[in-house]
């Protein structure tokens, strides 16, 4: 805290969200911007040369690094920090991934009634912000909030182009009941294809493959 | 009486007799031996053929040249001068015995196997199926092996080794080609059949048997092409879902900044329509100020650069260390673009730079690279304070050790007589 303000670092690498934030700090009169970078996996080191009271940490950062990674590594050194999570996608796991790590606050960019500094006064008054539900999508004739967790997990993996048998073995389950879910799907969807259905679900943002877990 | 002085009719009856059940007796005999192969069938079948044959050369050729003056020979003599009531029991005992055997053999034949009732049935077989010995004699085929052998090698099989040899290292006829050799070869017959042959060992009696089964697979072939067809073309909608994957992340920032724009252009509106309003009234501090923050947040949006080169990793790493007063040194040749080893380079200074920030407080990061036999080494120091004991590896070193052995490489962390990383990687490994 510097003035009775709190320091805040944002980690968003769009720029204009990266500037409407950055202008409604600096106009804030409980706030102040510490640092503002780009890609998440360089927010630890950032913050180990100067730590802030509370970080806006997007999800998908710079180069495809994930803000939820670099959030779960700052939480384990610093548990004091105050964290909330930012993003436009409505993949389904980065509210219960977020809650795991145990960061204060959640908010969705486009959707969320609520300003961006009300969640950020209430998370540093010691509230735990989070929307009721994740955003849904429309996927060909469902919601997306008619897939089960199972589902959704077998729709992240087809996006990355895996086979139902690669699917079976990461998820420890048989091909049949793979077949299974994926024939569940098409018929609650009234897609055609498995391909039609990974493309929609992809395009739409539902589900993203992870693949920083995989590769580096 | 004795069979010379019996009337003429009558020794000729015995010798017709004699003579008939010698006939049998061969018959019997043949039989026995191919079909029935009983040892008392064969026994008695013999005997009889052997007396039957005595009783005809000796009992015809000393009534002739007794009936003619001639002399006789000696044990021709004994037997026709024998009483005649002995040679009808004899004949009629050896011509029972000749049938008995006969028939025995031919009802003995019809309940149980024999070797030509299995090879019958086996010749009925749809499959291929060939038994031969270590040496290569064959000692069942049926026609159907057979008639493999001769599209496959233009030869009848006659040795089983030699014609395994030939299916196993595809060295068949041209329009007899091939698909798999080896232990399990399998063949296109001319009329496109597909057939698979496999090799079984049975011990019998001691001796090794060898057994080959050639098996129609046409069916199974043609799934099997079909099936790794399908899984060519759907290995190439994965490939072009993965090239998607990567392009709708780009795509999808591209709706977002457009969804901006708009949202922005429709605020541009009200802030004009409000400045408009409001400039006609006389405004206090508050509403000026609050007019011009809309106004300043608005046009800092617009400003902003929407699309931004990107950044290779080692490049953001390069400015987050000069953000915070660190400088990195390279010596050597940093690995190529896209090389595994470039990744775990700017894995490994990550969490360099990390340290050398969170507990050594360095302002120097210094990298030497070193590529030689093959290998490339890096080796990482920095200029801040010594470690103060053994070093322990947290979850970043841990992850990059985890990182490292994956691409088959060793690390080394040194606490004295300062903290060093080494990282030993093989060359030029593509991602």
């Amino acid at each position: 805290m510097k003035d009775g303000k709190y320091s805040v670092m944002i980690v968003e690498d769009q720029q204009m969200p990266k500037a409407l934030f950055s202008h409604f700090i600096e106009t804030s009169d409980k706030f102040y911007l510490q640092a503002a970078i780009e890609n998440a996996s360089m927010a630890e080191i950032m913050f180990a040369r100067s730590p802030a009271d509370l970080i806006l940490m997007d999800v998908v950062t710079e180069n495809g690094e994930s803000g939820l990674t670099a959030a779960a590594k700052i939480k384990a050194k610093y548990p004091k920090t105050k964290i909330i999570i930012v993003t436009s996608m409505p993949e389904c796991s980065y509210i219960k991934r977020a809650k795991e790590i145990g960061v204060e606050g959640f908010w969705y960019k486009e959707v969320c009634g609520e300003h961006i500094l009300s969640v950020m006064e209430r998370v540093m008054g010691g509230e735990t912000v989070y929307p009721e539900r994740s955003q849904s999508v429309r996927m060909g004739l469902a919601d997306s909030t008619e897939f089960t967790e199972r589902e959704l997990e077998i729709l992240r993996l087809m996006t990355g182009g895996f086979s139902n048998v690669e699917i079976a073995e990461k998820l420890g389950v048989s091909m049949g009941v793979i077949k299974n879910h994926v024939a569940d799907m098409l018929a609650k969807t009234g897609f055609r294809s498995r391909t039609q259905l990974a493309v929609r679900a992809r395009e739409s943002g539902l589900v993203i493959l992870d693949r920083s877990e995989e590769d580096f | 009486m004795k069979f010379t002085e019996a009337n003429l009719a009558i020794r000729e009856l015995v010798v017709i007799f004699y003579i008939l059940t010698l006939v049998l007796s061969i018959v019997g005999l043949f039989v026995a031996v191919r079909l029935c192969k009983k040892r008392f069938v064969t026994a008695l079948s013999s005997a009889v053929f052997v007396l039957s044959f005595i009783a005809v050369f000796l009992t015809m050729r000393g009534s002739f040249r007794y009936r003619v003056g001639k002399s006789v020979f000696e044990p021709s003599l004994t037997v026709i001068n024998l009483p005649l009531w002995l040679h009808i029991s004899a004949a009629a005992i050896l011509f029972t015995l000749g049938v008995f055997s006969l028939v025995y053999s031919a009802l003995w034949n019809g309940k149980n196997l024999s070797p030509v009732s299995i090879k019958e049935s086996v010749d009925k077989l749809p499959a291929g199926i060939c038994f031969y010995e270590e040496s290569g004699l064959v000692r069942l085929v049926n026609d159907e092996m057979n008639g493999i052998s001769v599209a496959a090698t233009r030869k009848t099989l006659l040795n089983g080794v030699e014609f395994f040899a030939k299916i196993s290292s595809g060295e068949t006829e041209e329009n007899c080609p091939s698909l798999k050799t080896g232990g399990e070869p399998v063949l296109r017959l001319p009329d496109d059949k597909i057939v698979s042959f496999r090799k079984y060992t049975h011990k019998i009696n001691g001796k090794t048997i060898f057994e080959i089964v050639a098996t129609d697979i046409t069916k199974e072939y043609g799934l099997a092409e079909e099936a790794e067809r399908k899984l060519e073309e759907l290995k190439k909608i994965n490939e072009r879902l993965i090239a998607y994957g990567e392009n709708v992340t780009e795509l999808t920032r591209e709706k977002e900044i457009l969804a901006a724009k708009i949202r922005i252009h429709d605020d541009m509106g009200k802030i004009l329509l409000l400045t408009r309003r409001k400039l006609g009234e006389s405004l206090t501090y508050g509403e000026k100020s609050e007019l011009t923050s809309f106004w300043q947040a608005e046009i800092s949006a617009m400003k902003s650069p929407v699309k931004k080169p990107r950044k290779s990793d080692l490049q953001v790493i390069a400015e987050t260390a000069k953000l915070i007063g660190v400088t990195l040194i390279f010596e050597g040749e940093k690995p190529k673009k896209d090389d595994a080893n470039e990744k775990i380079l700017a894995a490994a200074l990550r969490e360099c730079l990390t340290n050398a920030v969170s507990h050594a407080d360095g302002k120097t990061l210094t990298t030497k690279i070193e590529n030689a036999d093959g290998y490339c080494v890096l080796k990482f120091t920095n200029d801040g304070r010594k470690p103060d004991g053994e070093i322990v590896e947290g979850g970043g070193l841990s992850g990059l050790r985890t990182l490292v052995a994956r691409e088959g490489g060793e690390m080394v962390v040194k606490s004295k007589p300062q903290f060093e990383l080494i990282i030993k990687l093989r060359q030029g490994k593509q991602l």
